[in-house]
């Protein structure tokens, strides 16, 4: 469309991936709005921020020239403008109609760049949803012998002061003979609001030789100013509607166009600027207004003047003229409240920043040991004060990059709601925590597995209605998303009280498959594990949603991938749990610093819970020939670093047990020297360690030294399994 | 850490290529020695030779995976080439050197350390004095040999890093170990 | 002769036809002087209606110049009522 010049093409080659980012957002938004409005289909503001959204995609979209989505949004913005404005009701179908057409608008932002990714399916899905928009906005047209009547039949008074009517009548021929007069027609209409215009039409009479004076030749014109309805207006002429020729037609008053003017403005703060752009009142009134205000003596019993009430009492500004621009006062004040507390921000950027952050931190501890060393104590104390500081931005920083997961939740409802409808299943979908934070990568990451589950629970969890009834539930199933912070990860939770897993259909598919060897009955916890294997799929007809099984091994993997694990817990009949756990590995850890030989290893410092200090001569060997001591009446497992990493050096004469809290239970960890508290940053391994267990990553320490992390989730598998011999590389090479 | 030698700054690929005596293009090629032999590497994928110090053991690696170190805050895993062409592992010497390279596809490069008992020199090599690798009667298994470079009337192998410091390969040998 | 024709003081449909055929009587009669405007007094008018606004209307074909005089208060708001005025103020002239 736009000839657009060279410097025009960079800046928009340059600016789309942010239109189609906040063009993504205003969608959401849409989304989340039309699902909000489907428990209060009345709620002015959530029409209001409906609207407001549409015509921002439409705006910007217009900026870059891309008509499609114009287009199609102008539709559904007419649509919506009709919403707000109280004229149509938000349907459930109106409503199902407006998420397809939200569903169009993504595609079409989506494809803004390429043309050709636009198919034939889509296009004839858009001609369809715009069809059916038009029904709603143009309503049908009623033909009756003439008549035509250009609105839907329901049209409620407008909130925006009267309507101007244009009314256009041609009167039939036997008008008087039928006992009508226009004259009386048109007395009636003036007595119903201000006439701003007249005009008789009789062009059709004919000469006087000629003219029938009982026949009638006349028609008019008028534009009348009125509360009235358009039933109102339309009952003045009911005894002639049927050989009558009538157009009526609602048209903006003033005080209507300088309503909707105030209301399409950028945001203007002040009252008078906007009274003023929008011809409301003169500049040169509103200057003399302003100072009368300025002037008026502050009395301590009267209050300065208003310039709202001013404008109305001097200058003669309709009330309603005043409200609407004090509306719109008060929404961009909350707006601009609302945009000023984001910025936009490149997440390449932050991350580069975390890592100066990360080697801020390394250098800070480095110089925290020259000085202890160099024993200048101003010294020690200075970088103390810089340590703590450091600390602090720390936290601040990677705060930047955490999002709550509610965000990622939200966009499951509709996905609920749609599968729901599809499978015939009621479903009460709640989410709870989702102010819990999670690093955004990690949230990307999540979102798929989340939905496959959710999914899962939907199609084979949660039973039909009559099925649940006849179970003693209530119809509607209980779907419940929640996330949840622990010590060093986050719980995420799935849960339904639906069926629950078929434990002995299960076994049975995993005999076989031969998962199982036949015969074998393992733990029920094994056995509901077995869902997750590839190809596994008990569901005897295998929907197209939760595909063939090949969708629960991907979701195993994916969450193995960000070091997450999975837990199952069924109740045939009453439900399933799963329990997502994922590990939060932010950059720097507070850690405790233990060490093993010449080895020096790092302790999350939030799972440990307390020291045993020589606490090696407590441990013991029990039957099974594992390693264990004896806490205040419990016994507990204990890992000795020193023979599970076969580390080389003289034994020394004590050794302690650290008691750290896994997600399994309390283990000890045996180890030679306590370094105590240490904030070190946290450096991956690199893919060449990633199937090492019980160390989930590495750390430099300020000496320069690099430190493992300990993993106590899987160091704790370590403990309960024989202690290995000889780590020998057994077919390296 | 002190870096012992900077690759000669004509080691950019632009430099790496210059005329030698026949008049052909040449290539650079560092030397060095493992136990009693000497190896040669091409050295454009060479960022620096450390002296070898303090190195983090990772328990549960197989013996060709010595460890990681620190390098400028970056974890660096440390390979022993004696282990990984299957003879005993290095002993620590007082010329034991690191070479750090850059492996891995252009995609997901990482930085990978070697660990050499000494680093001789580094040669210039045409196309004309690099054999292809031997059928059999080498010291090495045939998959890790480039070529063979001919210097000064010896024949040196020239490791293929690809294979030498393949990444799966070395993760998959990693998992095999850890079934016991 | 400056010839007038009183519109009567009830310009409505139940004497229509009788003030238009009166009318057309008085326009023959008055057929010589083509070159003067026939004058239609409206000063009598009472009550007035929509059929006789549309009488007065067909006036507007006539091939000869009128005009009319002295329109009554109740013509005037009823020309105004039915959006005449604008007409009316056309053809009338004051004497």
């Amino acid at each position: 469309m736009s000839q657009a010049s060279d410097a025009d093409q960079d800046f928009i080659a340059a600016a789309m991936p942010a239109f189609i980012s906040e063009a993504g957002e205003q969608t959401e938004a849409i989304e989340s709005l039309l699902l909000e409005l489907e428990e209060q289909p009345d709620n002015r503001e959530l029409l209001d921020s409906l609207f407001r959204c549409a015509h921002t995609v439409k705006g910007s979209a217009g900026i870059f020239g891309l008509n499609k989505v114009v287009e199609f949004t102008h539709h559904v913005e007419t649509l919506l403008d009709k919403c707000r404005d109280g004229v149509l009701a938000l349907t459930p179908q109106l409503s199902t109609l407006l998420l397809r057409c939200n569903d169009q608008i993504k595609f079409l932002v989506q494809i803004a760049n390429d043309e050709g990714a636009d198919g034939t399916s889509q296009k004839s899905e858009r001609a369809e949803l715009v069809a059916q928009l038009r029904l709603y906005t143009e309503g049908s047209k009623a033909e009756v012998s003439g008549t035509t009547v250009a609105a839907p039949a329901t049209e409620q008074a407008q909130d925006k002061g009267p309507t101007l009517w244009r009314i256009k009548a041609q009167f039939g021929a036997e008008t008087f003979r039928n006992g009508m007069d226009p004259l009386s027609i048109a007395k009636y209409l003036q007595g119903m609001g201000k006439v701003e215009s007249m005009v008789c039409g009789f062009d059709q009479v004919p000469a006087l030789i000629d003219l029938d004076p009982e026949t009638c030749y006349l028609g008019f014109e008028m534009a009348l100013e009125s509360d009235a309805s358009r039933d109102d207006v339309q009952g003045a002429f009911s005894f002639v509607e049927d050989d009558c020729a009538l157009e009526i037609t609602a048209q903006e008053s003033t005080q209507q166009r300088l309503v909707r003017q105030i209301d399409e403005m950028p945001a203007t703060p002040r009252l008078g600027d906007m009274l003023v752009s929008v011809g409301a009142v003169s500049h040169d009134k509103l200057d003399e207004l302003l100072s009368e205000q300025a002037q008026a003596a502050p009395d301590a019993a009267q209050a300065k003047p208003r310039i709202g009430d001013l404008l109305e009492t001097k200058a003669g500004v309709p009330p309603k003229v005043v409200e609407a621009a004090l509306n719109k006062q008060q929404k961009t004040r909350e707006a601009s409240g609302e945009e000023n507390r984001y910025i936009r921000v490149q997440a390449d950027r932050l991350d580069a920043v975390i890592n100066l952050l990360g080697e801020l931190v390394i250098a800070g501890a480095g110089a925290n040991l020259l000085a202890r060393e160099a024993r200048n104590v101003a010294l020690v104390e200075a970088n103390l004060h810089i340590n703590a500081l450091i600390e602090e931005i720390r936290n601040g920083t990677l705060a930047l990059r955490m999002v709550p997961v509610g965000e990622t939740f939200s966009r499951f409802r509709r996905v609920v709601r749609d599968t729901a409808a599809q499978l015939g299943k009621e479903v009460n979908f709640e989410i709870v925590g989702g102010e819990a934070e999670l690093d955004k990568s990690m949230v990307e990451k999540i979102a798929d597995p989340l939905m496959h589950l959710v999914r899962n629970s939907l199609d084979h969890g949660l039973e039909p209605p009559q099925e649940r009834l006849a179970a003693g539930k209530p119809a509607a199933g209980k779907l419940v998303l929640s996330a949840r912070h622990e010590t060093g990860a986050i719980l995420i939770r799935i849960e339904d009280d639906g069926r629950g897993i078929n434990r002995d259909r299960v076994l049975q598919r995993a005999w076989d498959k031969g998962l199982i060897e036949q015969g074998v009955v393992p733990s029920d916890d094994v056995i509901h594990m077995m869902i997750f294997e590839p190809g596994f799929s008990t569901a005897e007809q295998v929907t197209n949603l939760s595909g063939r099984g090949v969708g629960m091994d991907v979701v195993k993997r994916n969450i193995e991938a960000l070091r997450g694990n999975l837990k199952l817990d069924s109740r045939p009949g009453q439900g399933l749990r799963v329990d997502i756990r994922l590990p939060l590995t932010l950059a720097i850890i507070d850690g405790f610093m233990v060490g093993v030989g010449k080895s020096k290893f790092v302790l999350p410092l939030g799972a440990v819970v307390e020291v045993i200090e020589a606490g090696g001569q407590h441990v013991r060997v029990d039957a099974q020939g594992r390693h264990v001591v004896e806490l205040r009446g419990t016994v507990l497992p204990v890992v000795r670093l020193r023979s599970l990493y076969d580390v080389e050096s003289a034994l020394p004469d004590r050794t302690s047990v650290v008691v750290v809290q896994a997600p399994k239970g309390k283990y000890g960890i045996e180890v030679e020297v306590l370094h105590g508290q240490q904030q070190t940053v946290i450096k991956p391994l690199g893919r060449l360690f990633k199937n090492v267990r019980g160390i989930s990553g590495s750390s430099i320490l300020g000496s320069g030294e690099v430190a493992l992390i300990l993993d106590v989730g899987s160091l704790c598998d370590l403990a309960t399994v024989s202690p290995q011999g000889q780590a020998s590389p057994s077919d390296a090479g | 850490m002190n870096s012992l030698v900077q690759p000669p700054a004509a080691a950019t690929a632009a430099g790496a290529a210059s005329r030698g005596a026949t008049g052909q293009p040449t290539q650079q090629y560092l030397l060095f020695t493992l136990g009693d032999e000497t190896f040669a590497l091409d050295i454009r994928p060479v960022r620096e030779i450390i002296q070898f110090s303090a190195l983090t053991v990772v328990p549960l690696m197989p013996d060709f995976v010595r460890g990681v170190i620190n390098l400028r805050g970056a974890v660096v895993p440390v390979i022993d080439l004696q282990s990984r062409f299957g003879r005993r592992r290095a002993e620590m010497g007082k010329k034991t050197s690191i070479i750090i390279f850059d492996v891995g596809p252009p995609s997901d490069r990482v930085e990978m350390g070697v660990l050499v008992d000494a680093v001789s020199k580094v040669v210039d090599l045409g196309a004309a004095d690099i054999e292809p690798p031997p059928q059999f009667g080498a010291t090495i298994a045939r998959e890790f040999i480039h070529g063979l470079g001919k210097v000064e009337s010896e024949f040196i192998v020239i490791l293929e890093p690809e294979r030498t410091l393949n990444i799966d390969d070395m993760v998959a040998l990693t998992e095999r170990h850890h079934v016991h | 002769m400056s010839a007038a024709f009183d519109l009567p003081a009830e310009l409505n449909i139940y004497g229509a036809l009788e003030t238009r055929d009166a009318l057309l009587a008085w326009l023959a009669a008055n057929a010589g002087a083509d070159d003067q405007p026939l004058a239609v007094n409206a000063a009598a008018v009472a009550e007035v209606d929509g059929a006789g606004l549309q009488l007065l209307t067909a006036l507007t074909r006539l091939d000869r110049p009128w005009h009319l005089v002295d329109p009554s208060a109740a013509l005037t708001q009823a020309c105004a009522t039915l959006g005449l005025s604008q007409w009316l103020a056309q053809h009338v002239v004051t004497d």
